[in-house]
């Protein structure tokens, strides 16, 4: 067939992108949290703190993903755990198991601390429901510990699924590779670091944190630096191959939102930040904690430019995908459609 | 005991002129208001280059019916599904519309039917409209029709013969044979989703 | 699309002898009617109710063969019964019996064989051939018993006056004409084109079928190719216009003007402009079709008529556009 035309989708849009971000960020928050109290530092605090709002996190992407839907009640088919034996091959599947077994799975981990503390129990209503697990907190260690394994495997699992729902798209050469899980889970981890780092230096506010926030950013560097690698990987993949590829090529590096914005701000500038903090340190809080924010808008960036940016090559124009089809003037023999205005 | 069919598209794109769209939309009960359809006829501008001849060409193109559909491996309720004879269907009742299908097909195959497109259907086709659920609708080669022995009705309103339906485990058939001749080629079968939608383009054709 | 025809015919495309007919595949919309039939109240408007049927249906008989009173018998029939159309269902309900007289055949089978196959064989090319193929029945029929190329019948007509080139006996070119004092070799003006136009697949001009919705959709999903007047990339460049643009046409030997959008695209010729004769429906009751604009090509054709078959001279003249 002569030509191929090439062309963005309109069918997930911010929206996914907002998913894929608390998703991972969640996710990787669970695990942090509950590794770091069970085997680095014991901090009930923390693990409150990135629990609750990991759930948080996962209720709002979750509903962004609901309120899409088609078919509200036929939800109900996925949150079935037999979805697992009768769709194991669909990463939504898994996805939304993992999703819903982590945010049970923390919150139980979380309740022993929050039954200790008096913010929680005295307020309405979620006092009332706190009492009633109260057994919860009367558990032996070993039992608990389970508790936060199941919550850390859901964790993670929710982490990898956030990567690889777009890596079973075949038709995109942006996503169909196993670079994107990666870059996906080294971004969620990093953004959680920066998380808990906010948690830390603005909520919590110990002076004995103090290593364990020098381990955060210590770790935080290290992964913006891997997502850096990472990206320049993307930055070669995308350039010299596929023509789909290069298409995304063509959007990404033309796009001032990518550079400058993501890879700009969202990356070198907080590595550069945090870099310094590590080897020299800093007097203030201050560089740390706009290091990461900086790090978190990154990270929603990431998962936007990447659902936007994804190209399919096809042999006609595209139509579902785009929202306003035309096919006026003249049709050469390849047109790029860029991604609509809408972001 | 007789083979169980599998059944394909053959679209002579030197014959087409592009009027199933509506006897699909009918048939089908597609959302045509809201633009959405199961099959479209892109009215295409080839050649061209270095003084070759310009052809208006007419596209057809619809779900191609994958061996390997990855819209089916990434549907997380099981609505899209596969039957033994090798048509991939949607089963309106499971789907929840999350659309990982639009997104996983290389061929935009899928599009959505809303809460507000089945209202309008009722309007539209009125007694007659059979959808009653949202859902990421495509082609289902007429399942319905196929299974009490009649043809696709974008093959049995083609004008031009340019749309043939046949099975390929039958060693007679004429699809079966111009798919054996190479004569019909799918599209973007690199991708290794080993669509059952040939085409036979201008180039490639012999007789 | 919406209309069975009221005759049977001969099948124009293929060789083989056949017959055919059209049979309708939507139902009509509204309140409209069969063209036999409002050409029935147009007689009876001319040449009073009593007459009309015999005149018009007399006339028929001698031009198409069509017999005049089983017609009659069957249009006052099916009046009776309150059929919508019901002089063009007549016409059709006796020509099937006629047609499948004639093919020795029943009206049933006959009926059955077109729905199905969409024409009846009667004999195949081949057999007409064997038949009457020219090298193997010499002499021919014509006067000198050779082939001819000459016309008897425009003879006969020059003998009553036609004495115009356009009646030649012998078959000869003619310059098309489409400019005043121009010839066809002359350069065309830079904001100067032919004319041409053709159909769509999806609607007949101003026939209430444009009205269908389904159709409609498809129009609207290629709006810019059906309604758009066709313009090449190296012409429509220079006088700067792009796909989309608002023009003005001109005919330049009628002065007709009608506005236009353009569709800038390479399957048309440099000097010639294409229109698809479908579309800029002007009854606001065609809610669909009037919404989708378009240029009605009855604004730029004028009334030209050929003189030998009477059909119009659609194409001999050139437009000027202009960015409207």
């Amino acid at each position: 067939m002569e030509g191929m035309f090439y062309s963005t989708q309109n069918v997930w849009t911010w929206w996914i992108a907002i998913y894929l971000f608390l998703g991972g960020l969640g996710g990787a928050l669970v695990v942090i949290s509950c590794l770091t109290h069970m085997y680095i530092k014991p901090h009930k605090q923390l693990v409150i703190w990135a629990n609750l709002s990991s759930f948080v996190m996962l209720s709002v992407g979750s509903l962004m993903l609901f309120l899409h839907l088609l078919d509200h009640l036929a939800i109900i088919h996925v949150l079935n755990p037999m979805v697992l034996v009768n769709k194991p091959d669909a990463w939504i599947s898994w996805g939304t198991q993992f999703i819903v077994w982590m945010m049970v799975w923390s919150i139980v981990y979380s309740l022993p601390y929050m039954l200790e503390t008096k913010f929680w129990t005295k307020m309405p209503v979620v006092g009332t429901i706190l009492g009633l697990f109260a057994w919860v907190g009367n558990l032996p260690q070993s039992i608990h510990n389970i508790i936060g394994w199941l919550a850390i495997i859901n964790g993670i699992g929710t982490v990898l699924y956030t990567g690889l729902l777009l890596q079973s798209f075949p038709a995109v050469a942006l996503w169909h590779n196993p670079g994107v899980p990666l870059l996906f889970i080294v971004s969620a981890f990093s953004t959680a670091m920066a998380f808990l780092l906010l948690v830390l230096y603005l909520a919590i506010r110990q002076d004995e944190d103090h290593e364990l926030r020098v381990f955060y950013e210590r770790t935080d560097v290290i992964l913006i630096g891997i997502e850096l690698l990472i990206i320049f990987v993307f930055f070669h993949f995308t350039t010299y191959g596929l023509e789909s590829a290069r298409h995304t090529a063509a959007i990404l590096w033309d796009d001032m939102g990518w550079i400058v914005g993501f890879i700009g701000f969202g990356l070198i500038v907080p590595f550069l930040i945090e870099f310094r903090g590590v080897t020299k340190g800093w007097n203030s809080a201050a560089p740390v904690v706009l290091a990461a924010v900086l790090v978190l808008s990154g990270g929603y960036l990431l998962r936007h430019y990447f659902t936007y940016a994804g190209s399919y090559e096809r042999p006609y124009p595209a139509v579902n995908s785009i929202r306003q089809h035309s096919q006026a003037g003249p049709v050469t023999k390849v047109v790029a459609v860029m991604p609509s205005t809408e972001r | 005991m007789a083979k169980t069919p599998h059944y394909a598209m053959v679209i002579d794109l030197n014959t087409c002129v592009g009027a199933c769209m509506a006897a699909c939309a009918m048939e089908n009960q597609t959302p045509v208001w809201e633009n959405k359809w199961r099959t479209y006829v892109h009215d295409m501008e080839i050649g061209g280059d270095n003084d070759e001849l310009i052809r208006r060409r007419f596209f057809p193109r619809l779900c191609n019916h994958c061996d390997n559909p990855p819209c089916m491996s990434v549907c997380p309720t099981g609505a899209t599904h596969k039957l033994d004879n090798g048509i991939v269907m949607v089963d309106d009742e499971l789907c929840m519309g999350c659309r990982a299908c639009a997104m996983a097909c290389p061929y935009d195959a899928r599009y959505d039917v809303t809460y507000d497109d089945v209202d309008q259907g009722k309007e539209f086709y009125g007694e007659l409209h059979h959808r009653s659920r949202p859902s990421v609708d495509k082609c289902s080669f007429c399942a319905h029709r196929v299974m009490r022995g009649l043809k696709p009705a974008c093959v049995e309103t083609c004008v031009g013969s340019s749309r043939l339906f046949g099975d390929l485990n039958d060693p007679k058939d004429e699809v079966s044979k111009l798919v054996k001749s190479g004569v019909a080629k799918p599209l973007m079968a690199h991708l290794g989703t080993r669509p059952n939608v040939y085409y036979i383009s201008d180039i490639e054709r012999t007789t | 699309m919406e209309r069975d025809e009221p005759t049977f015919y001969g099948n124009g495309v293929n060789q083989d002898l056949a017959v055919t007919t059209r049979y309708a595949a939507i139902e009509p919309m509204y309140d409209s009617e069969e063209i036999p039939d409002v050409l029935l109240k147009l007689t009876e408007i001319i040449s009073g109710k009593e007459e009309a049927f015999d005149k018009l249906a007399g006339m028929m008989e001698g031009l198409a063969g069509l017999p005049a009173a089983p017609t009659k018998a069957a249009w006052e029939r099916l009046k009776a019964e309150g059929e919508k159309s019901p002089f063009t269902k007549a016409c059709r309900e006796v020509g099937l019996i006629e047609t499948a007289k004639r093919l020795h055949t029943t009206p049933e089978n006959l009926d059955k064989t077109l729905r199905e196959k969409g024409v009846y064989h009667e004999e195949s090319m081949h057999e007409l051939l064997e038949q009457y193929a020219v090298p193997h029945k010499l002499p021919t029929t014509t006067a000198s018993g050779r082939i001819e190329f000459f016309s008897t019948l425009f003879d006969m007509l020059r003998s009553q006056g036609f004495t115009t080139p356009h009646f030649s006996v012998l078959a000869r070119p003619f310059a098309a004409e489409c400019r005043e004092n121009k010839t066809m070799d002359q350069a065309l003006d830079e904001d100067e084109f032919y004319f041409t136009y053709g159909k769509v697949p999806t609607v007949s001009y101003g026939s209430t079928n444009s009205n269908n919705p389904v159709l409609a959709a498809i129009n609207t999903w290629k709006k810019d190719i059906y309604t758009g007047v066709w313009l090449h990339p190296d012409r429509a460049e220079k006088l700067g216009i792009q796909s989309g643009d608002k023009i003005r046409l001109k005919n330049t030997l009628s002065g007709q003007e009608a506005d236009g959008h353009a569709y800038v695209t390479r399957k048309v010729r440099s000097d010639t402009l294409f229109l698809h004769s479908a579309f800029g429906v002007e009854n606001p009751q065609l809610t669909r079709s009037y919404a989708m604009g378009g240029t009605a090509t009855n604004h730029l054709i004028p009334h030209n008529v050929e003189p030998v078959v009477a059909g119009f001279r659609s194409q001999e003249f050139t437009i000027r556009i202009a960015k409207a």
